[in-house]
C-alpha cells in the first residue's frame, strides 16, 4: 500500500490531493486563480507565484484534514516539477522537497503532462494499457502512445498554437473574458456551426501533426467583417473546425497504431462538443474513449498524487539527490529517463 | 499576524534561511555556536537551500527534528529568491510542527551597524532602492521609517542623529544619493550584505519575546506590488 500527497502549482491553480493505492482518492483540494487573473486578460506569472505561496500550506493542511490523515501517514510527496511557469513550479517544488526531507520520505518530481494523461485512470471506467492519449490544453496538443506508466511515445503534435490556446485567443477576439475556452464553448451552444467554413489545417497530412494558428487568423478576419450578433455563429463554427480536426487526427492515430483505446486529457477535454463527437467517431471504429472525471480535466493535485503512487508501485524511484530542480520546459520522453525507463 | 506562546528557552536550536538577494545563506544556531554555509547567485537558491541545510546539520551533528524554530528573511528582495526561502521554510515548519520567525531583509543590515541609527538601503533594480530607518534602543532595533521604495536622489528626510547608510543600495548609488531637502547624506558603511547569521541574532531576540508565526505565515513582503497592467489600464494607454 502507498499513500501519496500530490502537489500541483505549474500555472494558475494550486492543487493538493492524497491518493491511497487501496482506498483511492482520499481528498482533493483546489484553489483556482481565475478571478485573480481575470482583470488582466490572462495569467500574470508573478501574481500566480504570489498566490501559490499564500495558498499552498493552508491547502495541504485542509487536504490532510479532509482525508483524516497525518503527514506521518504518507509514503511519499509527489509534485509537478515541470513544464510550467518557473516561479509557480518553484513554490510547489520547494514545499514538497522540504516536506520530503523533514519527513524522511521520497519526493517524486512528476511531469505535468504525465499527470494529465494518467488522469482518466481515476475515473470509474479506467482504460487499460496500451492506449493512445490525446492531450489538449492551453499549452499542448499532442498524441502520445502510452504502453505503461512512464513509457510514452510522442506520435504527433501541433506545429504552432495548442488547441486550447486557439480557444483562448479566439475568445479574446470575440471579447469574451479569461479563461476564454469555457466561455467560447457556452457561446457556441446557441450558434450555427455550419455558417462559416473555417479551415481544418493539416487534416489530410496523413500524419498526426496539427496546426491551429491559421484557424485563429481566419477567425480574426471574419470577426473584423461581422457584427456582435454573428459572434455566436463564429464561435460555433470555430469550435466545429477544432473538433473536426481533432476527430480526424484521432481516427488517424487509431489507424496508425492499431490501438483502439483513446484517452482524452487536458482542459480542452472538458469541451462537451469534442467529447460527444470523438465518442461517436471512435465507437464507429469499434474503439473506446476514456475521459478523466470532469473536475480533473483542469490542473489538479489528484493526477500528480496518482502518477506518484503508480511510480512507487512499479518500483520507479527518482535518483537520490542532494538538491532539487524545476523544469519550466520539459520533454516528456526525456523525463521518462529520470525514473530509469 | 498572531503571536504564539512558546516555552522560554534561552538557547534554542534555530535554523535560518536567507535567499533575499543574490548572496544566499543558511545558518544553524546550537549551543551558542553558529554553523553557516553560503553561496552566490540568485538562480542557485532553488538547488542550493536544502543541500546547504543538510551540510550544516551534518557539520553541527544535528537532526532536523531538533530544530525549535525556523528564521527566514521575509523581504524585500528578489521575488523568486524570497519564495524559494519561504517555500522551504513553510515545508520544513509544517512537517516538523514548529513555528517560524519573520525578519525584514533590511533589519539584517541594521544589525551590522554600531551607530545608534541606521538607514538601510537595498538595491531594488530599475534605478530604485528599498529603504528603512532603524533606531537602536536598549534591547532591539525600532523601525522609524517603514520599508519603502525610493528614488536614490529622493530619500526621505532623516533626523539629525548619529547614523550611517548601509547596504547594496548605498554602495551602488553612492553618487546619486540625496535627501529630498538636498541636505548632505550621512556617511556610508560599505560592503555589508544580508546573511543568515544576522537572521539568527535577530531571531533569538524575537524567540525570547514569543514573536513567532505559524508555518503558513512564512510569506514574502514584496513592497513593489504593481507587477502588471490590467486590460482596462492597457486600453487607456
Amino acid at each position: 500500500m502507498v499513500r501519496v500527497l500530490g502537489i500541483e502549482s505549474s500555472c494558475d491553480e494550486t492543487g493538493v490531493a492524497i491518493y491511497d493505492s487501496e482506498q483511492g482518492l482520499l481528498a482533493d483540494s483546489l484553489h483556482s486563480q481565475i478571478k485573480l487573473h481575470n482583470e488582466y486578460g490572462g495569467v500574470v506569472p508573478e501574481l500566480a507565484s504570489r498566490d501559490h505561496i499564500r495558498r499552498i500550506t493552508p491547502l495541504i493542511k485542509e487536504t490532510l484534514s479532509s482525508a483524516n490523515c497525518q503527514l506521518t501517514d504518507l509514503t511519499a510527496i509527489a509534485y509537478t516539477a515541470g513544464p510550467g511557469l518557473a516561479g509557480a513550479l518553484l513554490v510547489g517544488a520547494s514545499v514538497a522537497e522540504s516536506l520530503s526531507f523533514a519527513l524522511s520520505i521520497p519526493a517524486l518530481p512528476i511531469h505535468h503532462l504525465e499527470g494529465h494523461l494518467l488522469s482518466p485512470c481515476l475515473s470509474d471506467t479506467p482504460p487499460k494499457f496500451p492506449f493512445i492519449a490525446l492531450l489538449v490544453s492551453g499549452g499542448h496538443s499532442q498524441f502520445m502512445k502510452v504502453t505503461q506508466v512512464g513509457s510514452y511515445e510522442l506520435l504527433g503534435e501541433s506545429v504552432d498554437d495548442a488547441a486550447g490556446e486557439a480557444f483562448d485567443k479566439t475568445a479574446k477576439l470575440l471579447g469574451l473574458p479569461y479563461p476564454g475556452g469555457p466561455h467560447l464553448a457556452k457561446l457556441a451552444e446557441t450558434g450555427n456551426p455550419k455558417r462559416f467554413n473555417f479551415p481544418r489545417p493539416m487534416i489530410h497530412s496523413g500524419d498526426l501533426m496539427m496546426s491551429f494558428s491559421g484557424l485563429k487568423t481566419a477567425v480574426s478576419l471574419t470577426v473584423a467583417q461581422h457584427q456582435a450578433e454573428d459572434y455566436k455563429d463564429i464561435a460555433a463554427s470555430f469550435e466545429a473546425a477544432v473538433v473536426d480536426t481533432l476527430c480526424a487526427k484521432a481516427l488517424q492515430a487509431i489507424k496508425q497504431t492499431g490501438i483502439k483505446q483513446l484517452v482524452i486529457a487536458g482542459g480542452v477535454g472538458a469541451n462537451l462538443t469534442l467529447r460527444k463527437q470523438l465518442t461517436t467517431v471512435v465507437k464507429e471504429q469499434g474503439g473506446d474513449v476514456f475521459y478523466p472525471p470532469l473536475k480533473l480535466c483542469t490542473d489538479n493535485g489528484a493526477m500528480i498524487a496518482y502518477a506518484g503512487a503508480q511510480k512507487l508501485l512499479m518500483g520507479q524511484h527518482s535518483p537520490q539527490k542532494e538538491s532539487f530542480a524545476i523544469y519550466p520546459r520539459w520533454d516528456l520522453q526525456a523525463y521518462s529517463t529520470l525514473y530509469g525507463n | 499576524m498572531n503571536k504564539q506562546l512558546v516555552k522560554p528557552d534561552s538557547h534554542p536550536i534555530l535554523l535560518a534561511i536567507d535567499t533575499a538577494t543574490e548572496a544566499g545563506s543558511v545558518c544553524l544556531y546550537r549551543n551558542e555556536q553558529y554553523y553557516y554555509s553560503d553561496w552566490l547567485g540568485a538562480d542557485k537558491h532553488v538547488e542550493s537551500v536544502l543541500s546547504h541545510i543538510k551540510d550544516i546539520l551534518k557539520e553541527s551533528d544535528t537532526r532536523i527534528e531538533e530544530v525549535k524554530a525556523l528564521v527566514f528573511s521575509q523581504g524585500p528582495g528578489s521575488f523568486t529568491g524570497l519564495r524559494a526561502g519561504c517555500g522551504v521554510t513553510q515545508g520544513l515548519a509544517l512537517s516538523l510542527g514548529i513555528p517560524v520567525i519573520a525578519v525584514p531583509t533590511l533589519l539584517m543590515l541594521a544589525e551590522q551597524v554600531n551607530t545608534p541609527w541606521a538607514f538601510t538601503l537595498l538595491d531594488a533594480r530599475m534605478g530604485q532602492v528599498y529603504g528603512a530607518l532603524y533606531k537602536k534602543d536598549e534591547t532591539d532595533w525600532q523601525e522609524m521609517i517603514p520599508t519603502g521604495l525610493f528614488q536614490p536622489d529622493q530619500l526621505p528626510e532623516l533626523p539629525n542623529e548619529e547614523m550611517v547608510l548601509v547596504g547594496s543600495g548605498a554602495d551602488c548609488y553612492a553618487e546619486q544619493l540625496r535627501l529630498i531637502s538636498g541636505k548632505p547624506i550621512p556617511g556610508i558603511l560599505p560592503n555589508k550584505v544580508p546573511h543568515a547569521q544576522w537572521l539568527i541574532k535577530i531571531g533569538l531576540r524575537k524567540w525570547q519575546k514569543g514573536d513567532v508565526l505559524a508555518s503558513h505565515e512564512a510569506l514574502p513582503i514584496y513592497i513593489r506590488d504593481k507587477v502588471a497592467l490590467t486590460t482596462a489600464e492597457r486600453q487607456r494607454q
